[in-house]
């Protein structure tokens, strides 16, 4: 009896001690790390707006990101359908919660319109707007110069009363990288962003009044 | 001795021989001596080509005259003035007409007299006439010949008509119409059966549609039936439950009313609450699903991340075993 109490007690003891080296894995060194990543964000360049207090209320979906550019990776797309990341480089958070944000804020500041995102689901809004990202990755081309940035999305606005979708436009846009650093590439990225969004605002603008007044 | 009576023997046969030759030629031309005769003047319009002089006149197919001489009538270039002498037993009477006739298709003419009707009074000359006037009339022949040219131009244009009618490519057209009535009326042979089907199968709808009538009728009966006997005890039951209910949706009421902030604050920031939970939930669910995703494909990377080659900016490639 005391015999088998004891193999029972060597036995728990072996398996706590393997849990507690696997929880302090995270603090162990397995290797040479590296010098840390550097950290990006989007950003959009115009100051914050007050809400329109007239304007329609749109809920905003969180994007949908096609696979290879979804996570933290500043995504490359190389010649043969290769797919990586940027060495040295990554988003400062997922990178659906930055294009959702990104885009919120650029409407809030070019329209008229009132947006909504999580957080959101207890006001009773006119229109959906969802978003699929096609494209939000870096293209090297044969020399430095020809490195450019491809951004393309999708929106889908649909009328929440009728389920009826108003319209389902697609905004790209190339920039190229001036210089060859994670900077330099995220830059771009924001170049394109930015002139993205007088697009998708002016759309958003005209298709508006299709949601009704909240 | 002199001869004297053989010359009065020879002159008198010799008389002889030609009286019996004039009573022979007589006899030969049938010459009726005593006959009395009828001139007449018969005027036609248009040609009366194919008569002669000579040429017979007929009544009723009976020979009785013949043509005297044929001139263009004196005051009327346009019409034929033809004179014929007929037997005086004759009855031309007024309302006889005279006709142009054709002997076969020889094209020789003679004229046909048709009598008046019986009792008439006997045609008499006119002051301004030289002959009384047999009143013509056209021929069945004359006016078929009058109007052959045009039936001829006619039957020409009309055989050019059909030749462009039946030219090459109509023929070809009517060939191909022919080809496609023929598949036509095949098809319609072929679809006989299938209208068939579609006819048993229609007396089976109906069939059905009678069955689902009759059945209708009685659901019909039994539901006056019911209304008859039943309905009553239903309406009782229906106003009780309906008091039920009133005494029930009072009582809401005056819970509703002994709580209305409770109520109030309840819908005013619960819900939102719950709203929100939800939506983490979903952001929950959501990061779940990537992880568990991940945890399927590889769980080292969970720990380590991902192995693969980083592109890097500097070399301007992917560098394998990148950090």
């Amino acid at each position: 009896m005391n015999l088998h109490f004891a193999k029972n007690i060597k036995t728990l003891t072996s398996v706590v001690g393997l849990f507690a080296l696997t929880a302090c894995g995270p603090l162990i060194s397995l290797g040479n790390d590296g010098p840390a990543d550097e950290v990006f964000s989007l950003r959009y360049p115009a100051a914050f707006k007050n809400a329109s207090a007239t304007g329609p209320i749109i809920y905003v979906d969180g994007p949908q990101l096609v696979e290879g550019i979804d996570g933290r990776g500043v995504a490359v797309r190389l010649a043969g359908n290769k797919r990586t990341v940027l060495e040295g480089a990554a988003w400062a958070a997922h990178l659906s919660d930055l294009v959702r944000d990104y885009v919120i804020h650029a409407l809030a500041s070019q329209t008229n319109v009132n947006l909504v995102s999580e957080g959101g689901l207890d006001i009773e809004a006119g229109c959906r707007l969802g978003i699929k990202v096609w494209a939000m990755e870096f293209v090297p081309g044969k020399s430095a110069s020809e490195d450019q940035v491809q951004v393309a999305m999708q929106f889908s606005l649909v009328r929440l009363a009728d389920s009826k979708l108003l319209a389902h436009p697609t905004f790209s846009k190339n920039e190229a990288v001036i210089s060859s650093d994670g900077s330099g590439v995220v830059a771009a990225f924001n170049a394109a962003m930015e002139s993205a969004s007088h697009d998708y605002s002016r759309w958003l603008n005209e298709r508006a009044g299709e949601c009704g007044r909240n | 001795m002199e001869t004297r009576a053989s010359h009065v023997l020879v002159g008198s046969f010799v008389l002889l021989f030609l009286a019996g030759l004039v009573a022979f030629a007589i006899w030969i031309a049938k010459v009726d001596l005593d006959a009395e005769y009828r001139d007449y003047d018969i005027y036609f319009d248009g040609s009366v080509s194919g008569l002669y002089k000579r040429s017979i006149v007929y009544y009723s197919g009976i020979p009785v005259g013949d043509v005297r001489d044929i001139t263009l009538a004196p005051h009327d270039a346009q019409k034929v003035r033809v004179w014929v002498r007929l037997r005086a037993e004759v009855p031309v009477t007024e309302g006889a007409k005279a006709r142009l006739e054709f002997q076969g298709l020889t094209g020789v003419a003679y004229i046909e007299i048709k009598g008046g009707p019986p009792g008439g009074a006997t045609i008499v000359v006119e002051e301004d006439q030289e002959r009384p006037i047999i009143e013509a009339e056209a021929s069945a022949f004359q006016a078929v010949f009058e109007s052959a040219p045009n039936l001829l131009n006619e039957a020409i244009a009309a055989v050019v008509q059909i030749q462009k009618l039946l030219d090459d490519d109509n023929i070809l057209a009517v060939s191909n119409i022919l080809k496609n009535t023929d598949g036509l009326t095949a098809n319609l042979a072929r679809g006989t059966n299938d209208i068939e089907q579609v006819v048993a199968e229609a007396r089976a709808v109906l069939i059905k549609a009678t069955d689902a009538a009759d059945n209708i009728s009685k659901l019909a009966a039994s539901g006056n039936e019911l209304l008859e006997h039943d309905a009553g005890r239903l309406v009782n039951e229906a106003v009780g439950a309906m008091q039920a209910a009133t005494t029930m949706i009072n009582r809401i009421d005056g819970l509703v009313a002994a709580n209305e902030g409770n109520i109030t604050q309840f819908v005013g920031g619960s819900l939102p609450e719950v709203s929100r939970m939800i939506v983490d939930l979903r952001a929950t669910s959501q990061s779940l699903s990537r992880l568990m995703k991940r945890l399927e494909q590889d769980p080292a990377e969970i720990i380590f991340g991902i192995k693969e080659a980083k592109y890097d900016l500097k070399s301007r490639k992917a560098k394998e075993g990148g950090k």
